[in-house]
């Protein structure tokens, strides 16, 4: 009887150590593996997204914060912990940045919009245009004579024009309602 | 506090009485099965101090609706097909924004604005509630509310289905004309196409 349970406290001591090992192992080996996808597919996309862009729209180089805030945003460095921390102050900067594209890209809006005004048009800002595939929101949005001429979307640096915009556009511009991508040079 | 919120908070008995229905930032004007609406937009520029907001208004016909142009229950402001925002009524058509601090005082906005409501906003949905509304605005307004095509396309769908073939058989010879070479030109004979229009 002595034995038995001799025996059965070894077991749980042994099934208790294995259980630990095993905690340990899935806290070393989750964060490394996560930090290796992340990192690969994150270069990987922003990689395929430059050459897309560059190809497309001749844009010969992305912007250094358009890239950093990308790359920011998913690289985690040491533990678990830090990794956290330093994702959140990431996030801060990331949140400066899109804060500082935003204020040049209604500065732009702003600009062209005068610009039009000056030639007779009347210009409306954030517009809410209805497609099938969801609304799509117009930077600017002409009229002349009291038509409706079309839209136009103004982008600041490397600031992406995405397939589903592409797709709203296309649907709007088939149903008379041209959208018109503006880019801001860089010597602008 | 959210100070949008609280101004459509405010703003929802004074447009009530006035006889329209609420759903979100939508206030709904009913004649029959068409809809006047105004809609109250939030600029993406606002912050929590200061709000900017601009109203949007338009008219929703019914009889456009089921044809298959933006076809809805409860349409939003976007789906209707005569659309403006208020400023393009206003002299100089400026882009009209009201910019609320947190600090003012949330009544005096809201009396501004109903008045500009009452003043703009309900007179011209009211011109244009009916289908036949919509039609004399079509034919004899400058302002469309809408694209060139836009216009063609429902003042022809809104014309067959009043039987007014005379002014349907002009509207369509001025339009060909304008648009020869145009792409609307081809829009144009695939709509009439659609609606099974023969001279």
């Amino acid at each position: 009887m002595k034995d038995v349970l001799k025996l059965i406290k070894k077991s749980i001591e042994v099934v208790f150590v294995i259980i630990l090992i095993l905690t340990c192992m899935v806290l070393t080996v989750i964060p490394a593996s996560a930090k290796s996808i992340s990192y690969d597919q994150l270069h990987h996309s922003c990689t395929v997204f430059h050459n897309n862009y560059t190809a497309q729209e001749g844009i010969p180089t992305i912007t250094t914060s358009s890239y950093i805030v990308r790359r920011n945003v998913t690289v985690p460095s040491g533990n678990m912990y830090l990794g956290v921390a330093s994702s959140t102050a990431a996030t801060e900067g990331t949140q400066s940045l899109i804060q500082a594209n935003r204020t040049a890209g209604n500065l732009f809006r702003d600009e062209l919009a005068t610009a039009l005004r000056a030639e007779g048009r009347t210009v409306n800002t954030e517009v809410y245009k209805w497609t099938p595939f969801g609304k799509r929101y117009m930077d600017l949005d002409v009229w002349h004579n009291g038509v409706n001429l079309g839209g136009i979307e103004t982008k600041v640096g490397g600031s992406r024009y995405l397939p589903l915009q592409r797709l709203k556009d296309a649907w709007l511009d088939a149903n008379g309602y041209p959208v018109q991508l503006v880019r801001k040079p860089a010597n602008w | 506090m959210d100070i949008f919120k609280e101004l459509i908070k405010t703003l929802t008995p004074l447009l009530k009485q006035m006889g329209f229905n609420k759903k979100g930032n939508n206030f709904y004007l009913e004649l029959g099965e068409n809809y006047g609406i105004v809609n109250f937009q939030k600029s993406r520029e606002s912050t929590k101090e200061v709000v900017l907001f601009t109203a949007n208004f338009g008219v929703y016909s019914s009889v456009l609706g089921q044809f298959g142009y933006n076809d809805s229950v409860k349409p939003e402001v976007e789906q209707c097909h005569w659309q403006s925002r208020v400023g393009s009524f206003m002299p100089g058509s400026p882009d009209y924004w009201w910019k609320v601090n947190i600090s003012d005082n949330l009544s005096g906005i809201a009396s501004n604005v109903i008045e500009t409501v009452q003043s703009i906003i309900v007179p011209e949905i009211n011109k244009r509630l009916s289908d036949e509304g919509l039609i004399n605005c079509w034919l004899n307004e400058d302002f469309a509310g809408t694209t060139e095509i836009g216009r063609f396309k429902y003042l022809t769908v809104l014309l067959k289905k009043k039987g007014d073939l005379n002014t349907l058989n002009q509207v369509v010879d001025a339009f060909m004309q304008q648009s020869k070479g145009k792409p609307n030109a081809s829009r144009a004979l695939e709509h009439l196409k659609e609606i099974e229009y023969s001279k």
